[in-house]
C-alpha cells in the first residue's frame, strides 16, 4: 500500500477500515489484527478489550461495558461500524470525517467513516472533571454552559485529539436543532487566488458574474437550543445561534439520525473542470471538517497558493490567519485533497482544488448531508420561515438524496418532524415492538467441534503435504520397537481420518480456534502442528446485500413482466417476486456446517429471512494412505512364520546330519541297507522342503503387499470458478423497436387509475365513469357524452 | 335561427375546440325539416365561402355546437346542411371540473404501475441486468482446509 491509502469493507458482520501510515506497509497487517478498528491516525479496539497500540477506547470499554447493549440512537455510527463497538455509542461526528472510498468510490454505497481521535469521559453528570481513556484528568467545565440536554450517562464525553485542548461532550441534539448556512468559496479565475466566500444566495444574486468559479461549498452549522428552535409544525420561528456565540470550543457537527450517507454522485465532464479549465473525469468528495480547524493549522491550496479561511469566513487568506466557525466542506476533485484536508495536515499547500462550474446546483450538493439548510445569514439571524428552510429529501430506506424541498412541500417530509426521536412517528416507544423487530436472529450454535470421537483442524496446504508424507510412512524393520511402531501395529491412521474439506473463505474468521494443536489420528500423533477448532461447528457468513430499486418505475418492474432471481454462489438461484421485494434491502447469509461443508443460504428482506436454498460450500478432498497397521501385521506375521520355519529347518538339518552319520552302522545292524538309504533320502527330502518353505516365507516377507486406502471422493469444484458474488438478475421486457412514448401517449394514453378532475389532465384521456347527472342536457345527450368520455377524448 | 359557421380542424374527440375554430360567418338559416335539436337540418342562401364550413354554433335558444358534414349544393340557390351535435364541446364547461375515474391519460407521460396490456412490449426481447451484491466472503485469497479426524482433541 502507498502512504495514506485506505481500504474498508465488511466481514463477518463487522465493518473494518484499514489504512497504511507507512509507505509499503502491508495491508494484511491490519486486517489480520482481528477485531480492531483503524482510524486514519489512530486505531481503536473493540469492546472485547483486545488491546492495541494507540487504542484509545479501552478506557471507555472498561468503564462502560454495561452500555454496550444499548445504543444511544440509530445514527450513522450504527451504519458504519458494528453495533457492539463503543463507536456506536457516539452519536455524532468529531473532528474529521470523510467519505472514504478511494478504491470503491465508484462501486456503490460507501459508509461514512468516522475518524475519532480521542476523548475523555466525565466522572459524573455534575462533575467538571473527566478522564481520558488512559486515565488522565481533563477539565470539562464548559459542559453545562451550553448543552441543551443534561448528560445522559456519566463518563460519556469526548476530548480532543491533543488531549485537552477542548472537550466535546456526547449529547443528543434534535434533528431540527441543526441548520446549515450554505456558503460557497468562489473565485474570478480558475487559477487566481482572489477567492471569496459568500452566502449562497448572496453570491447567486450579486456576485455570480464577478466570481463564476466555485472552488467549494460548505455549511456552517447553527443550532437552536432545545425548546427554542424552529418548530416547523407550529410554524414558530426562532433565530438560530451560531456556535461561536455559544462556545467556540465546543463546536461539532452531528449526523442526522438514522441517515445513511452515500458518496456524492459522480459528475461528468460537463460539470467539473480543473484549475486549468480543462475538462476532467472526476468525482466529488465530501469532507466533514470540525469547525476548529485552526487547532490543526489547516490550510489547503487553490491554484498555487496556500489558503486558510479566516475568522469571519468572508474571505480566504494566506496561511497563518486564525479561523473560526465553519462546518462542512464539500470539494470536488482529487481525493488527495480529502486526505490532506481530513487529516488536518497543513503541508499540502500545493494541492489543487478542482473547480465546479457555476451552474452546479449547490443546494443539491448540500442536500446529500440530509441536514436542513438555508442560503443566507439573514435567514438564520432573523426568523426562519418554511420558505427559507430547505429540508433534504431522505428516502424511505434512510439514504440521502440530492433533492430538497421548501415551503409547503417540505412539511410533508418525514424528517421535517424529526425531533427528540423521529422513531416516535412510527410508534416507537423506546421498546422494540413486534413491528420493528421483524428481523431473523440467527443463532449459530457453539457446538464444540471437539468431542471424544472427532476433532477438527484448520490446516495449511503445506501441512497437507506433511500429512500425506505421514500417511505414507511405514516402519519396516522388525527391530524397530519404537512407540510409533507399536501404535502402528494396532492403528491404521488413514482409517481415523473422517474428511478433508476445502472452503472458499477463511474459516478462522468465524470459528474459535487455538493454535499449536498436534494433529492426532487415532492414537497416533502425526507430529503436525495445526490450529484446532474448539467451537463453532456451524458458522454464519455474510453474503452481502443489495438495495433492490425500481428502474422503470412502472408495471414492467413487476411480475409477470419482470422475472427476478438471485444467484447465490455454491447454491443456485432463488426466484423472487418483485412485488414483494422492490424497495427493500435484500441480503444473503450462509449457514455453513464446517464439518461436512453443507450449507444453507438464507435470503433476507430487511433483516427478515424469507427463503432459503441448500448448497455445498465446503468441498471434500480425497485422501489416500497406507493402512499401516494392516501392513505391519502382515510383516509381523510373515516374520514370525519365517522364524518358526527357520527353527524347523535348523532342527531338521541337525537331525539329518545325525542320521547321515549313523546310517552305515544302522544299515549294518539292521542288515537293511536299502531301507536305511531310503529313510535317509526321505529325511533329505523333508529338509529340502523346509528350506523351500523358508525361502518362500522370506520372499513373502520381502514382498508384503502394502495396503492403500482412499478416504472421501473428489468434489466437483467447478463452483469455485463461478461467480463468487450473489447477484440479483433481472429480466425485463423491452419495447418494440418502433415504440414511441409520445405517439403512444397521444393516441392510446398511459394506463392509470386515478380519481381526479378532468381539467387536471390534458391530451388523450379515457375514463371509467363520471357523474353527469347535474349537466343541463337531455338523457340522450348525457349517454352520448358519457360513452364518448369512456371511449376516449382529447382534453 | 342564428348560426355561426366555422372551419374546425380539431379531432372530433377534442373536447375543447376553442382554439381549433375559425369563424366563417354568422348567418340566419332556415330549418329544412321538422327541427331536431340533436341533428338539425337547415339551408342557407348560396355563398361559396360558406361551403367550406364543417362546424357551427346555433345560437339561442339552442346554444349548441354541431358537426357539419359536406352540404348538399344547388348552385346559385341554396346550401343544405345536416348537422350532428357535438356534446363534448357543448357541455365542456359543465363536465371539465368533474371528478372522474381516469383509466388512461396522455398526461401521465410514461407507463405507470398499472399493467397496460396495450403497451407494445416485445414478447421475445428482454433486457437483462445483473446487479452485484455489496460483498462476498469468497473473494480474495481466503481459503481454509478443515481436517476431521478420530481421536484428536483433549
Amino acid at each position: 500500500m502507498k502512504l495514506n491509502e485506505a481500504v474498508y469493507g465488511s466481514e463477518h458482520g463487522k465493518f473494518w477500515y484499514a489504512s497504511s501510515r507507512t509507505e509499503g506497509q502491508k495491508l494484511e497487517a491490519y486486517i489480520n489484527a482481528g477485531n480492531k478498528f483503524f482510524c486514519s491516525t489512530y486505531s481503536l479496539e473493540t469492546y472485547e478489550g483486545v488491546q492495541y497500540s494507540n487504542g484509545q477506547l479501552n478506557g471507555y470499554a472498561n468503564k462502560n461495558r454495561n452500555l454496550y447493549s444499548k445504543l444511544l440512537e440509530e445514527s450513522i455510527c450504527y451504519a458504519a461500524i458494528p453495533a457492539n463497538s463503543p463507536l456506536a455509542h457516539i452519536s455524532y461526528l468529531n473532528r474529521t470525517s470523510s467519505l472514504a472510498g478511494r478504491y470503491e468510490a465508484f462501486a456503490g454505497d460507501v459508509p461514512l467513516f468516522l475518524s475519532i481521535a480521542c476523548y475523555a469521559f466525565r466522572n459524573n453528570a455534575n462533575s467538571s472533571m473527566g478522564v481520558d481513556a488512559n486515565g488522565n484528568s481533563f477539565l470539562c467545565s464548559r459542559w453545562g454552559e451550553w448543552s441543551p440536554d443534561q448528560i445522559a450517562q456519566k463518563n460519556e464525553r469526548l476530548s480532543s485529539f491533543s488531549g485537552g485542548s477542548f472537550i466535546i461532550p456526547i449529547t443528543k441534539y434534535n434533528y431540527n436543532d441543526i441548520v446549515l448556512l450554505v456558503k460557497v468559496v468562489v473565485g474570478n479565475d480558475l487559477t487566481n487566488v482572489e477567492s471569496r466566500v459568500f452566502d449562497l444566495a448572496d453570491w447567486e444574486e450579486n456576485y455570480k458574474t464577478q466570481y463564476p468559479y466555485i472552488y467549494g461549498a460548505f455549511g456552517v452549522p447553527y443550532i437552536g437550543k432545545a425548546g427554542n428552535r424552529f418548530n416547523i409544525n407550529n410554524n414558530v420561528s426562532i433565530a438560530y445561534q451560531d456556535f461561536g456565540t455559544v462556545d467556540t470550543e465546543t463546536n461539532f457537527l452531528r449526523c442526522s439520525k438514522n441517515v445513511k450517507y452515500k458518496p456524492i454522485p459522480n459528475y461528468n465532464n460537463n460539470d467539473v473542470y480543473d484549475y486549468n479549465g480543462e475538462d476532467i473525469i472526476n468525482y466529488s468528495s465530501i469532507a466533514l471538517v470540525n469547525p476548529r480547524l485552526n487547532d490543526y493549522g489547516f490550510s489547503f491550496g487553490i491554484g498555487n497558493a496556500s489558503i486558510t479561511p479566516n475568522a469571519t469566513l468572508d474571505t480566504f487568506a494566506a496561511t497563518g490567519n486564525s479561523y473560526g466557525n465553519s462546518g462542512i466542506y464539500m470539494f470536488s476533485g482529487d481525493e488527495t485533497i480529502i486526505d490532506s484536508y481530513a487529516m488536518g495536515t497543513p503541508s499540502n499547500v500545493s494541492r489543487v482544488v478542482t473547480v465546479l462550474k457555476s451552474d452546479i446546483d449547490i443546494r443539491k450538493l448540500i442536500s446529500w448531508y440530509g441536514i436542513q439548510f438555508v442560503d443566507h445569514i439573514n435567514k438564520i439571524q432573523a426568523e426562519i420561515g418554511s420558505d427559507d428552510l430547505c429540508i433534504p429529501v431522505i428516502n424511505f430506506d434512510g439514504y440521502t438524496t440530492d433533492e430538497y424541498k421548501r415551503g409547503e412541500e417540505s412539511l410533508q417530509l418525514d424528517n421535517a418532524d424529526w425531533g427528540e426521536d423521529f422513531r416516535e412517528r412510527n410508534g416507537y416507544s423506546g421498546e422494540a415492538s413486534e413491528q420493528f423487530n421483524m428481523e431473523t436472529e440467527l443463532r449459530p450454535n457453539n457446538l464444540s467441534a471437539s468431542s471424544p470421537f472427532t476433532y477438527q483442524y484448520i490446516i495449511e496446504p503445506t501441512q497437507i503435504q506433511e500429512l500425506k508424507n505421514f500417511l505414507y510412512t511405514t516402519v519396516t524393520t522388525d527391530t524397530d520397537e519404537t512407540e510409533l511402531f507399536q501404535k502402528f501395529l494396532t492403528n491404521n491412521p488413514i482409517d481415523t481420518i473422517v474428511s478433508l474439506c476445502v472452503f472458499p473463505f477463511n474459516v478462522e474468521n468465524y470459528c474459535n480456534w487455538v493454535a499449536g494443536e498436534h494433529v492426532i489420528t487415532g492414537n497416533v500423533d502425526t507430529g503436525i502442528i495445526a490450529k484446532g477448532l474448539y467451537s463453532g461447528l456451524v458458522v454464519v457468513v455474510d453474503g452481502g446485500e443489495i438495495q433492490y430499486k425500481d428502474k422503470y418505475k412502472d408495471f414492467r418492474s413487476y411480475e409477470p413482466y419482470c422475472d427476478a432471481e438471485i444467484f447465490i454462489p455454491y447454491h443456485g438461484s432463488i426466484h423472487i417476486a418483485p412485488s414483494e421485494m422492490l424497495g427493500h434491502t435484500l441480503g444473503i447469509k450462509y449457514i455453513v456446517d464446517i464439518c461436512s461443508g453443507a450449507s444453507i443460504a438464507l435470503l433476507f428482506r430487511d433483516g427478515l429471512a424469507i427463503d432459503s436454498i441448500s448448497g455445498q460450500i465446503g468441498g471434500a478432498l480425497r485422501l489416500t494412505g497406507i493402512q499401516t497397521a494392516s501392513y505391519h501385521n502382515s510383516v509381523y506375521q510373515a516374520n514370525a512364520t519365517l522364524k518358526q520355519q527357520k527353527i524347523g529347518l535348523a532342527t531338521q538339518t541337525a537331525s539329518f546330519g545325525v542320521k547321515a552319520l549313523n546310517a552305515p552302522l544302522e544299515a549294518f545292524k539292521s542288515k537293511d541297507v536299502i531301507g536305511t538309504i531310503s529313510g535317509l533320502a526321505n529325511s533329505a527330502a523333508g529338509l529340502a522342503q523346509s528350506a523351500i518353505e523358508v525361502n518362500k516365507t522370506e520372499y513373502q516377507l520381502n514382498h508384503v503387499q502394502i495396503p492403500y486406502k482412499a478416504i472421501g471422493t473428489n468434489t466437483v469444484f467447478s463452483s469455485m470458478g463461478n461467480e463468487q458474488y450473489c447477484r440479483l438478475i433481472l429480466k425485463r421486457p423491452l419495447m418494440l423497436d418502433k415504440y414511441d412514448a409520445t405517439i403512444y401517449g397521444h393516441t392510446k394514453g398511459f394506463a392509470c387509475c386515478i380519481t381526479d378532475k378532468l381539467s387536471n389532465y390534458h391530451g388523450y384521456t379515457e375514463i371509467q365513469s363520471i357523474d353527469l347527472s347535474d349537466i343541463p342536457c337531455t338523457n340522450e345527450e348525457q349517454k352520448i357524452l358519457e360513452s364518448l368520455l369512456i371511449a376516449g377524448v382529447y382534453l | 335561427m342564428l348560426i355561426t359557421l366555422y372551419s374546425c380542424n380539431a379531432d372530433r374527440k377534442q373536447c375543447d375546440k376553442t382554439n381549433f375554430l375559425t369563424t366563417i360567418a354568422t348567418v340566419n338559416a332556415t330549418p329544412t325539416k321538422a327541427f331536431n335539436a340533436f341533428s338539425p337540418s337547415f339551408s342557407l342562401d348560396y355563398n361559396e365561402n360558406w361551403v367550406s364550413a364543417n362546424y357551427c354554433y346555433i345560437h339561442a335558444p339552442l346554444n349548441k355546437y354541431y358537426f357539419l358534414p359536406p352540404p348538399n349544393l344547388e348552385i346559385g340557390k341554396k346550401i343544405e346542411f345536416a348537422g350532428s351535435e357535438d356534446v363534448l364541446f357543448t357541455y365542456y364547461n359543465y363536465y371539465k371540473d368533474k371528478e372522474a375515474i381516469i383509466l388512461r391519460s396522455e398526461s401521465i407521460g410514461k407507463p405507470s404501475y398499472i399493467p397496460d396490456n396495450s403497451l407494445p412490449v416485445n414478447p421475445v426481447a428482454f433486457e437483462m441486468e445483473s446487479i452485484k451484491f455489496s460483498s462476498s466472503p469468497f473473494i480474495g485469497d481466503g481459503r481454509s482446509y478443515i481436517l476431521t479426524t478420530l481421536g484428536g482433541g483433549n
